[in-house]
């Protein structure tokens, strides 16, 4: 591989990372939200 | 002085029922020697590889005995509602923390003396300091046995105690890994000047500890 | 300045009886959701300045771009561990006890552990084309891969839920950044004593400036950005898991309650504590000696 190729493997390993966390955060905050009582669903079981 | 005499209470305690159950003299002192035969068959005694890396096997094989060692002190106050009597005594937090960790050292300073004796027989090495020997083990073995009985108490209470513990405790306790094999290196065969450095850096960390753990031991013993 | 954000105007609306002590996110939502896309652009911004602006090293060339996300993931992972552990002394600090911090020193250390993380993987992939090795048994290496061990456990220890979760949390998090240092010395005196010639460091490169030097800045400052925005949603999740706990919690006492009543009605005497009392017990089944 060349300079190029790993500085490019960092970089998008950088962007994939924090991107992947940030979707990691949401899906899990939506999934809080969604079994929250006030928000309609019904209350866990 | 009551704080040492508390303290010693609560060591002798926990040495009263060491020399009863005799659970790391049959369980946790064969640990380690075994360890160090499994190193012999990892590297291969014939390589003249041993010699050179006996110090750091030793000290691997006294940091796997630690975590066996902290967890029986906890094990021993999980049972019959040993913790509660302990909350109730009115000892002090802190004195019980140094009791605590005193047991813990002192057990220790046996295994070592048996693995020493172990790794002097089957590794081949020569001794060169032996003052630098015992003191760096002794501050090591105080900085691990504080950090032991901290997280100890830390995770005391939990399911996952025995799992949580080793992921806690062993990172913490690697600069102690590192000067005790540097301190033992310079001791055995190397030149002893270097390691007396490597003797300050574990006796300082042995000194934080112990306090840090004086300090957040009552608070901790109580909510467990 | 992230984590004192008043906040008079918050659109949350639920528990507004609980205010102040268990506040249900760090920032305003139109800030956080400013910050957010301000973090987006800058770091594009950063990708353009990074890969096509500044000029290519004297020495390692192309592969010198790495450090402009090296360096901030690094200096984040830092920055996260001090929030950790301040946030944990006040928290342990009588005076200023709140939940908040609890959640913040939370919060901020899952973001150092994804940060240390991504710092020692950049390092590989730097250290392959620079040093040829994927890694090197040097001090800034070593001691970084202690750290994010060191709390990794840390977070183990707070995904458990028990008594005083939150203090023995904060003391965990407190005994592990008076370690940092000691590491950080250790392993460095260690690598010194040993080999005489130091990995060549470019870290530190005394040539940078300029264009190089505006990068990285950039670089410090647009993760800085993303910390602060990801710091606050992390935030918004713990906030919101512990109380889904409380809830279920509560939901599960009234149930036992119910049920023990309606044995009550229909036997005599049942007791209803004694379902809890004998789960609250910690048993030791494992290890059962002799006296």
């Amino acid at each position: 591989m060349t300079d190029a190729g790993f500085v490019i493997a960092g970089w998008a390993l950088t962007g994939g990372a924090l991107g992947a966390y940030t979707i990691h955060l949401a899906v899990r905050l939506r999934r809080a939200r969604r079994s929250l009582p006030e928000s309609g669903a019904a209350p866990s079981r | 002085m009551s704080l040492w005499r508390e303290a010693w209470l609560v060591a002798g305690k926990d040495l009263r029922i060491e020399a009863r159950s005799r659970v790391i003299l049959y369980q946790v002192l064969p640990f380690g020697v075994v360890v160090l035969l499994l190193f012999a068959f990892a590297l291969d005694p014939s390589r003249g590889l041993l010699p050179r890396v006996a110090p750091g096997l030793f000290w691997v094989a006294v940091l796997l005995a630690t975590l066996l060692a902290v967890s029986r002190a906890f094990a021993i106050e999980a049972q019959n509602a040993a913790r509660d009597g302990l909350r109730l005594s009115g000892l002090d937090g802190g004195a019980v923390f140094l009791g605590k960790a005193i047991a813990i050292t002192i057990e220790l300073v046996v295994l070592e003396v048996v693995l020493g004796a172990g790794v002097f027989l089957l590794y081949d090495v020569e001794v060169g300091s032996v003052g630098l020997l015992v003191l760096s083990a002794l501050a090591a073995t105080a900085g691990v046995a504080a950090t032991g009985t901290l997280y100890g108490v830390l995770a005391a209470g939990l399911r996952v105690r025995e799992t949580l513990v080793p992921a806690l405790l062993l990172p913490v306790v690697a600069p102690v890994m590192l000067g005790a094999t540097r301190a033992w290196e310079a001791g055995l065969g190397g030149t002893p000047s270097d390691g007396w450095p490597w003797f300050g850096l574990l006796a300082l960390f042995a000194v934080l500890y112990t306090s840090i753990g004086m300090l957040a031991f009552g608070p901790l013993l109580e909510e467990a | 300045m992230r984590r004192s954000e008043p906040g008079p105007e918050r659109p949350g609306a639920k528990c507004r009886e609980r205010e102040g002590m268990n506040r249900p996110e760090l920032l305003s939502r139109r800030f956080a959701a400013m910050i957010g896309w301000l973090a987006f652009a800058s770091l594009a911004t950063l990708a353009i300045l990074g890969l096509w602006v500044a000029p290519p090293d004297a020495v390692q060339g192309d592969a010198q771009r790495l450090m402009y996300v090296h360096v901030p993931a690094a200096w984040l992972a830092y920055l996260a561990f001090g929030v950790t552990a301040l946030a944990s002394a006040l928290y342990l600090w009588p005076r200023t006890r709140s939940t908040v911090w609890d959640r913040v020193a939370g919060a901020s250390a899952e973001l150092g552990v994804v940060f240390t993380g991504l710092t020692l993987v950049l390092g590989s992939l730097w250290g392959r084309p620079v040093w040829g090795t994927w890694w090197e048994w040097e001090a800034r290496l070593v001691s970084t891969a202690v750290l994010f061990f060191l709390y990794v456990g840390y977070l183990a220890l707070r995904r458990i839920p028990g008594p005083a979760r939150a203090k023995r949390c904060a003391i965990a998090a407190l005994v592990a950044f008076v370690d940092v240092p000691i590491v950080h010395f250790s392993v460095e005196w260690w690598r010194t004593l040993h080999q005489e010639a130091t990995v060549f460091n470019p870290d530190l490169d005394p040539e940078i400036h300029g264009t190089m030097a505006f990068t990285l800045f950039f670089g410090v400052f647009a993760f800085t950005l993303v910390y602060v925005y990801l710091l606050n949603r992390r935030y918004m999740l713990e906030a919101m898991d512990e109380g889904r706990e409380e809830r279920e919690l509560e939901q599960a006492i009234a149930e036992r309650t119910r049920a023990a009543e309606l044995v009550d009605v229909a036997a005599t005497a049942a007791s209803p504590t004694v379902g809890a009392g004998a789960r609250a017990r910690e048993g030791d089944p494992g290890m059962r000696s002799a006296r």
